[in-house]
């Protein structure tokens, strides 16, 4: 009884201790940013590293100023953003990409990045990267990488199968049942509804010449003849065993791919980077160029940091970002995570890597998404029913239809 | 009156023993390809050439332990998975006496309200707590990860409907015999619930040494997080099979440790519930 008695004292005490001890760190927060960013750099080492000489570069120039880095999961992101700043204990900015910047848009928690950046910086970003972090006219986030999905092609499978990298549409189905006769998939697709459709159907779509909303942004644009024709052309690979089926149900697990098996000629859905990391090596990877039906274009992500409405010193935000997004931080950056600089100054970072030199050719030709504050419900909507039709299970005009009167209240509301 | 046994003989005795095997097969062998493919080194895994006891490597526990604050991690999951077992089991094992035993206005219907909070889904009041719990300054802190916990209605609910079973003549004797209540809980109501109190201390425990969500809102500095956000902050988005395996054996072997120090007592549960069903 009296030992009980003892630990649940100890216990109360201990707890209420460690309440008191933590809230005994309330730091002044004039002069200090906070920034989330996310395992961008995959080595825990490397990132560690860029992080500690970035900050102590810029403190080195702003000791006045404080910035505390903090790396968080991939897992659940927008849950603990979305709810962090909800709470008012948010960051002052964050890492976020097209996708993420029309909901965040949408419920008004962004401040228009050209608050913070320098006029040079702003005026020498690539087009493509700016729009699609666009709304209204104004953008939302500072772009820091680009990435570029051209082709990724398996030297060895194309020498097997004696092919040449296909550049549009029609070579690849041309090419394509001579290595299936070798043993091999002409090209990969992940379809699982964990995918997003940038990665997939949106390229093809694009390719096609459509697109996936429409101008003003209030209706889907896919139920149009080049979305069926984005399907068919889709469909067409499946049923005739030039991709690997069983990719359009089960999540991407790199190491245990086709790539990773050396079974993929051409593969479009991922940076050559991940693509070397799935087969072990990037040493058999040829660039190809994104494939073309009636516009060449590719998928590439745009990632960047975006500044909440919430940011508690706007002048030491507007100092770290400048900083951040400067020519030798963004040049350092990319370098270290293996993506290629947005702005138009900084390139030619892998002088000695062909392959990566090869990839940035293509980074104008990269599409980084449209940006649309419904952009993950219309993915809800319509990534299932794109999966339906390449299953066998519905037709690519009854499915484009369905998503698209799906959508339209969604979109108008 | 004749009384009948059932007594398999010959072949019967041979299908049974054939169909435990069989069970204990396809129970053990996930556990048996989880533990061998997370000392695989990355790469294709192909069936059954993949599964074989040889090859060992470490190269996926050493990318998970790649951080120098992994320790700082572990400490903090344990701090939150221990205490949050042992206030809860207290709090439950209170409440629960309270609910089965004690007579007051309103407990069949503060029981069932209670109850009924099991309906509402966690993430619904996901949002009100941690905006509570943020403007109270629990963010960053032990508390604000342990606190929201504490009133595990499953627990309760589990620990009134045990001790409900516990006849009230046992209670009125021990009453008669001069002990309070408090007396009454602590020295016979509590040592007979240890059963019931050893499986739910190892399903707390499971949830708590797992769960992600909360401290990954609660925990925001890389000081507070615990071993499940520590490691998600160090992966790729895309994490190679040998790691995945390598993070559920670390979130395994806890579990198992504490199902081998309460395995009597579970084992007791259920042989309890095997004669009262």
């Amino acid at each position: 009884m009296g030992r009980t008695r003892k630990f649940l004292t100890a216990l109360t005490v201990g707890l209420l201790g460690s309440a008191l001890l933590s809230g005994c760190g309330a730091e002044d927060q004039r002069n200090t940013v906070t920034m989330w960013t996310y395992p961008i750099i995959t080595d825990p080492a490397a990132d560690r590293a860029f992080w500690e000489r970035t900050v102590e570069g810029f403190r080195a120039e702003h000791p006045d100023i404080n910035v505390d880095v903090v790396s968080r999961p991939w897992d659940d992101r927008d849950a603990s953003l979305t709810m962090a700043l909800m709470a008012g204990k948010g960051p002052d900015l964050a890492y976020l990409i097209p996708d993420q910047v029309g909901r965040y848009y949408d419920q008004d928690l962004l401040s228009p990045i050209e608050d913070y950046l320098p006029e040079r910086t702003l005026t020498d970003y690539r087009d493509n990267a700016l729009d699609a972090v666009t709304m209204d006219g104004k953008p939302y986030v500072a772009p820091i990488l680009m990435a570029a999905l051209a082709g990724s092609c398996d030297t060895r499978v194309l020498a097997d199968a004696g092919v040449e990298p296909p550049e549009t549409w029609d070579e690849l189905l041309a090419i394509a049942p001579k290595l299936k006769r070798a043993g091999y998939y002409a090209t990969y697709y992940q379809g699982d509804l964990d995918t997003s459709l940038n990665m997939n159907f949106y390229q093809f779509l694009w390719q096609a010449g459509g697109k996936v909303f429409s101008e003003d942004g209030r209706s889907l644009a896919v139920d149009s003849p080049a979305g069926v024709q984005a399907l068919r052309f889709l469909k067409k690979l499946v049923d005739n065993g030039y991709v690997e089926r069983s990719a359009l149900t089960q999540a991407y697990q790199p190491d245990q791919s086709p790539m990773a098996r050396g079974e993929v000629a051409c593969v479009y859905n991922q940076a050559p980077l991940d693509v070397g990391n799935a087969m072990g090596s990037t040493e058999h990877i040829q660039i190809a160029p994104p494939l073309t039906e009636q516009v060449q274009a590719a998928y590439g992500v745009v990632g960047g940091y975006g500044v909440f409405q919430d940011a508690r010193d706007p002048a030491a935000v507007r100092a770290w970002l400048s900083y951040l997004t400067s020519t030798e931080v963004m040049s350092d950056y990319n370098r270290t995570a293996g993506y290629f600089s947005p702005r138009e100054s900084v390139t030619n970072l892998y002088p000695d890597d062909p392959m990566m030199s090869e990839a940035e050719k293509y980074l104008d030709r990269t599409i980084p998404g449209e940006p649309n504050p419904r952009f993950q419900e219309v993915v809800n909507i319509l990534a299932p029913l794109v999966q339906a039709v390449l299953l066998g299970q519905r037709t690519p005009e009854d499915a484009l239809a369905e998503a698209a009167s799906q959508a339209e209240p969604i979109l108008r509301s | 009156m004749t009384t009948e046994t059932f007594a398999p003989r010959g072949l019967g005795k041979v299908a049974i023993h054939v169909v435990a095997v069989l069970c204990a097969f396809v129970t053990a062998f996930p556990l048996y390809a989880m533990v061998i493919l997370s000392f695989k080194q990355q790469g294709s895994i192909e069936f059954p050439a993949s599964l074989v006891p040889w090859d060992f490597s470490t190269e996926a526990f050493q990318a998970i332990f790649t951080s120098p604050e992994i320790w700082r991690w572990m400490i903090n999951t344990a701090i939150y998975a221990v205490v949050s077992v042992v206030l809860i089991l207290l709090l439950s094992a209170m409440a629960g006496y309270a609910f089965a035993k004690k007579r007051f206005r309103g407990r069949e219907v503060m029981f069932w309200s209670l109850v009924s909070m099991l309906m509402v889904p966690y993430h619904i009041t996901l949002i009100p707590l941690f905006i509570l719990i943020a403007r109270s300054g629990g963010i960053d802190t032990y508390w604000g990860l342990i606190l929201p916990g504490l009133a595990n209605v499953q627990a309760i609910f589990l620990m009134r409907q045990f001790i409900k079973g516990i006849p009230d003549e046992l209670l009125e004797a021990a009453r008669v015999d001069g002990c309070n209540d408090w007396t009454i809980f602590w020295r016979i109501v509590l040592p007979l619930c240890k059963p019931i109190l050893a499986t739910l201390g190892i399903f707390v425990f499971l949830w708590h040494w797992n769960d992600f969500l909360w401290p990954l809102l609660v925990g925001q500095s890389p000081e507070m997080r615990t071993l499940t956000t520590g490691i998600a902050s160090l992966q790729a988005e895309q994490v190679p099979l040998p790691q995945v395996f390598a993070g559920a054996v670390l979130a395994f072997v806890p579990i198992f440790v504490a199902y081998l120090v309460g395995q009597r007592y579970v084992t007791e549960n259920a042989v309890a519930a095997g004669i009262k069903g």
